[in-house]
């Protein structure tokens, strides 16, 4: 069994995919079927991972479970698939993260075949992107990301916005060239396909460890909320109104990230590792701006945005410090963060929806008369923003804290950013619950659903339990 | 006796076909599908034949029957079939036969066997005259709203058959026509190779091809022949002919212009790389989607010549992967044409795909996975070619080529990007008639291969491998 696992994992969510594209219309029950493919899937996937964590040694570092597959051998290129600790505790949050999205999907969006099929189709290639092992398939499944987000904006973006389409897709399909520059460029220095671990021990010299390197952080980069590529990401995210289509574009900066601790820990050479606080600077900058942002923004998906980028960012400092122990920390505030965002993009859906309902025009005293909606969105925040009972404030706590170990200025600008970030989503919270400024006349039946609330509790009882003891769910 | 019955014995079922389509045109026959159904059935047979009876011949005709020129025939004669059933609804719902359609295409068929067996450069000649003739006459069936320039066509064309024809005179006056074989080819070139007539006569040779494929700066009929032709035509242009030049051009110059190796290796990537920039910018420029394609063909075209100029083994087999992998992406954006109707009218402006995707989820979703596989995304079948593409350019250490051929594809990506902008986010301004079942098959099939292709399955690419390394030998 354990031999296709692995590929199982990347295949389960495109079959489901496949599935649904080929979903036959009913008026009566073609919604609910598609909807009961996705969430089927989703759970299966999610039993597949908790049942691969079961084969795995937790205490061995480094990957485990390789498969591998004869592709081509003209030129000669065989696929290796691997996981280690880290990668699986990302596959399980996004998995988790998803199969809460669906079962708190509204049932009447538009085209729901497009979006489902989409979504597993991402979830696929995205668990694809996150077992690679070698350099090539690395890269295809970097690449192939583009299709179902662009597939995704194309049917659920902004009218307004549609250059953004244009942009979007360009912006990646430069650091997709990048990268597959780079790759064929290590390929053909090595001789053949490259493990990934192996990756940072090539010892190029001269004009090509510049340009391999260089185009490898440009490509990464260019999948990052960070100056200059901020202004896409952020028009692409805010133009999405469908929550699972903000939630998959949320991810975007998660493929840019993973790429950089896959490749660039301990292993980037000294030539390119000076420039480091250049980057870092960029990266508090645009931290600070968006935070700044946030603060005088009225709409509070662009807050949820911002709190996003913040976040990405801090994640990604902690992957350029010089120290090699603060993988598995980062990939346990991902873990938590993933459910977070799902959660808190689905609640921001819901109110938003209400409010287009009743034809009210401002949050404000909105959550007194929707209890429910009230008490989830107030917990999510506030772990969102570091309340100690998820993994997410125990870990950012030791991210934060080798930070101001490494420079104290940049330990205080990252520290100011997530106090903006907080300050931003705690006023937005307190001016929901403030009934003094409620004018209009009570709306009904606003709150969320039992169904949903349910399922945002069990989400926090899994942080809850992950805070108290991590990897629990490992048999 | 006995070789020569066998080694024109897949040219029979074409003659016997074209008999067939007279008499039912005799007869008064008015239903296409019954044209395309005959046609069809003949030329399965001649492929089965061609398979069976592949046969190196001792007379000048098949002399150079080997399995890569069985390799071109069959890929040339599998989208002659894929052509011939598309066809035939597009003739149906005009009200038209396409009886002479049909025959032009077998006699097409005919012809191609006899250009890629051979080794005797008259009858290439020959041959390519008659392909371009037949291509006129394609070109001359046109509907009452389509305004053609036949003119230029046979002008261009003109030029470009008198070009070939003295350099073949040429040659054929030092060393006698029936002497214009391969082999004595080699020997005049080695003895004659840097007087100027020589040189002269291998552009002569050259050119016709160029032209043919719409290499820069020879791409003067390239875009008529895709958007002013009617539609089966214009397929017949885009897909099927590019087959049979390729093959003629590698032939050619693995067989016969060695010797000019160095010289040809700069002009042909100049001449390349030009139209790699050449093919991205116009398809910019282009709001039709017929001349959108063209344009991508050009700079597609200008990859492979690119490769084939390398010269290696690796290089020219990575050349005819990518054609390959183009060729399978084109047929499927050719399929999608035939069901994009509104009134009965077929569309090919950009402009008036506005409000596909609203209501024809399938053709939108064939047509985004084939421009993405013209892109080069992942895990596609263009992937596949995009890779071993980059993978002999980089062996090689053609940097420079490497960075225009990749910004000319974000250029050119632009061009597709916003067809994709149309399709999803113009309002719908008409509607579209409803898509035919069997187009729609064929689509969904096509869209899986490129989906799947890419994964290598049953070693194909080995396989074909085989066939092809035969002309090194």
């Amino acid at each position: 069994m354990s031999s296709y696992l692995l590929f199982l994992l990347i295949a389960l969510p495109i079959f489901g995919a496949v599935i649904i594209m080929f979903s036959k219309y009913d008026r009566n029950y073609f919604r609910k079927n598609i909807y009961h493919v996705a969430i089927w899937t989703l759970l299966a996937n999610i039993s597949l991972v908790l049942y691969t964590f079961s084969l795995f040694d937790t205490e061995k570092s480094g990957i485990q479970l390789v498969e591998k597959y004869n592709w081509l051998n003209f030129p000669v290129i065989d696929i290796l698939l691997g996981a280690d600790t880290f990668s699986m505790l990302l596959l399980l949050g996004i998995n988790i993260a998803f199969g809460v999205a669906d079962i708190c999907l509204s049932k009447h969006i538009e085209n729901p075949k497009t979006l489902l099929a989409s979504q597993l189709v991402f979830i696929g290639l995205l668990n694809g992107y996150i077992l690679s092992a070698d350099i090539i398939s690395f890269y295809i499944f970097f690449a192939a990301l583009s299709i179902p987000l662009i597939v995704l904006i194309s049917s659920f973006g902004s009218f307004h916005k549609k250059n953004m389409l244009v942009r979007f897709s360009l912006y990646n399909l430069i650091g997709t060239l990048l990268l597959f520059t780079a790759v064929i460029l290590m390929y053909h220095y090595k001789e053949g396909n490259i493990p990934l671990n192996t990756a940072g021990n090539l010892n190029l010299k001269g004009k090509l460890e510049y340009f391999v390197w260089l185009s490898l952080f440009f490509s990464f980069i260019s999948r990052m909320p960070i100056w200059p590529f901020h202004y896409w990401i952020a028009s692409i995210s805010t133009g999405l109104y469908n929550p699972l289509a903000f939630v998959m574009s949320s991810l975007i900066p998660l493929v840019g990230l993973y790429g950089f601790m896959r490749f660039w820990p301990n292993t980037v050479p000294e030539s390119i590792a000076v420039y480091a606080p250049l980057f870092e600077t960029v990266c508090i900058i645009t931290m600070l701006f968006i935070a700044l942002i946030s603060l005088n923004h009225k709409d509070f998906r662009y807050k949820l945005f911002a709190y996003t980028t913040v976040y990405y960012l801090l994640f990604l400092i902690g992957v350029f410090l010089p120290t090699s122990g603060l993988k598995m920390n980062i990939g346990y505030s991902i873990f938590s963060y993933l459910i977070i965002l799902t959660v808190l993009s689905f609640i921001i859906s819901h109110i938003e929806a209400e409010k287009k309902k009743n034809e009210l025009y401002s949050n404000s005293g909105l959550l007194c008369y929707m209890p429910r909606t009230s008490i989830s969105l107030s917990l999510f925040i506030l772990a969102a923003i570091g309340l100690p009972i998820t993994p997410l404030f125990w870990n950012n706590f030791i991210i934060i804290s080798e930070i101001f170990n490494y420079n104290l200025l940049l330990g205080v600008l990252v520290m100011l950013s997530l106090l903006f970030v907080a300050l931003a989503l705690l006023e937005e919270l307190y001016r929901m619950k403030d009934k003094s400024s409620v004018t209009l006349p009570c709306p009904v039946n606003t709150d969320l659903s039992r169904t949903r609330f349910v399922a945002y509790m069990i989400c926090l009882a899994i942080l809850f339990i992950s805070f108290v003891k991590p990897l629990w769910f490992v048999m | 006796m006995l070789d020569k019955i066998i080694s024109i014995l897949p040219e029979i079922p074409l003659l016997c076909g074209m008999v067939h389509l007279c008499i039912l045109y005799l007869l008064s026959n008015e239903k296409a599908k019954t044209y395309a159904a005959t046609a069809r059935f003949w030329l399965l047979v001649s492929v089965f034949l061609t398979t069976v009876c592949y046969y190196r011949g001792t007379d000048t005709i098949s002399a150079a029957a080997n399995s890569y020129t069985l390799l071109f025939i069959l890929c040339a004669n599998i989208a002659l079939y894929i052509i011939m059933i598309l066809s035939a609804t597009w003739f149906s719902s005009l009200k038209r036969t396409g009886g002479r359609y049909y025959i032009l295409l077998l006699l097409s068929s005919g012809s191609i066997n006899m250009m890629l067996n051979t080794e005797n450069f008259c009858v290439y000649g020959f041959c390519f005259a008659f392909l371009t003739v037949i291509g006129g006459a394609l070109y001359g069936i046109h509907t009452s709203q389509q305004q053609i320039n036949l003119k230029k066509y046979i002008i261009t064309s003109a030029l470009v058959l008198v070009i070939l024809a003295i350099g073949l005179i040429y040659v054929g006056q030092i060393i006698g026509a029936e002497n214009l074989t391969t082999e004595q080819m080699q020997l005049f070139l080695r003895a004659y190779s840097r007087k100027l007539s020589t040189i002269l006569f291998v552009i002569s040779s050259i050119v016709p091809l160029l032209y043919a494929l719409g290499i820069f700066p020879f791409h003067i009929m390239a875009e008529e022949k895709a958007c002013c032709s009617i539609l089966p035509v214009s397929h017949y242009f885009m897909l099927f002919l590019p087959i049979v030049y390729w093959g003629c051009l590698i032939e050619i110059n693995q067989t016969v212009y060695p010797v000019y190796g160095e010289i040809w290796k700069k002009i042909y990537q100049a001449l390349a790389l030009i139209s790699v920039i050449w093919g991205a910018i116009g398809a910019n420029t282009r709001k039709n989607l017929h001349g959108v394609y063209a344009y991508s063909s050009i700079y597609h075209f200008g990859i492979i010549l690119f490769l084939i100029s390398l010269g290696q083994e690796r290089a020219i087999f990575a050349g005819f992967i990518y054609l390959l992998c183009y060729l399978l992406v084109m047929a499927n954006l050719y399929a999608i044409f035939y069901n994009l109707k509104t009134h009965g009218q077929y569309i090919s402006d950009i402009a008036s795909l506005s409000g596909l995707a609203q209501t024809r989820s399938y053709t939108t979703g064939a047509l985004m996975i084939s421009l993405f596989s013209l892109i080069g995304v992942p895990p596609l079948i263009g992937f596949l070619g995009q890779m071993n593409m980059a993978d002999e350019l980089l062996g090689n250490a053609n940097y420079i080529a490497v960075g225009i051929i990749f910004a000319a594809l974000l250029i050119l990506s632009k061009a597709y990007l916003d067809i994709m902008k149309v399709i999803y986010f113009a309002p719908k301004t008409k509607s579209f008639d409803s898509e035919n079942k069997s187009i729609l098959f064929y689509t969904s099939i096509n869209t899986v291969a490129i989906m799947t292709f890419a994964f290598n399955p049953f070693n194909m690419i080995e396989k074909i491998k085989d066939m092809f390394y035969v002309i090194f030998l």
